[in-house]
């Protein structure tokens, strides 16, 4: 991906990327990229899906001391050991991830912010809507 | 997604003995993880951003 995609342009109707933060070193090109090989206005899509990294937790069921709670910010935070190793980035994908496609000239984007449960939901919050669409 | 994000510390744990000083600590520390993701009193989330759809 990072040394640009070997097709011709208006190859494809659908591509998908998810959780590619590890591998891409340059989103905005490649997401250009996407949008070169796509074939066009109302007939192609792109979907992209990237998480941030920090742990949330709504109801107070897990303390801030929590080891689960404080690992993330050892490789996701910017300053840290992750700036290094190319991690402190993730964060900011995600959150920019719109703004790049809108800008590689795609049009009618959708963004979904949904919860991606890590362990065990709440019972009486099994599946709760979406944090957002826009 | 708990999998997952074990994997990934698995993966650095080179990185983690940097930061912890031995891999006992490593092996302490990633096992407090594990436990705390299979604690069914905890209720934890990431936030993830899709893009269904454009062009």
């Amino acid at each position: 991906m990072n040394l640009g995609l070997q097709y011709p342009e208006a190859s494809f109707d659908f591509v998908s990327g998810r959780f590619l933060a590890g591998g891409i070193t340059d989103f905005p090109a490649t997401i250009r990229e996407i949008y070169r090989v796509l074939t066009g206005t109302g007939t192609s899509w792109i979907q992209m899906t990237e998480l941030r990294p920090a742990l949330l937790c709504d109801d107070g069921s897990i303390p801030q001391s929590a080891a689960c709670m404080r690992w993330p910010n050892i490789f996701f935070t910017p300053g840290s050991i992750g700036n290094a190793l190319g991690t402190a980035r993730f964060d900011e994908i995600a959150i920019n991830l719109r703004a790049q496609v809108q800008a590689a000239g795609f049009v009618d984007v959708r963004e979904y912010i949904d919860r991606a449960p890590v362990g065990n939901w709440n019972a009486g919050n099994m599946f709760p809507e979406s944090v957002s669409s826009k | 997604m708990a999998q997952g994000l074990l994997g990934f510390l698995d993966a650095m744990r080179a990185v983690l003995e940097q930061v912890y000083g031995s891999r006992a600590a490593v092996d302490n520390v990633i096992g407090q993880i594990r436990h705390d993701y299979a604690n069914p009193n905890y209720h934890g989330y990431m936030l993830m951003y899709e893009f269904p759809r454009a062009f």
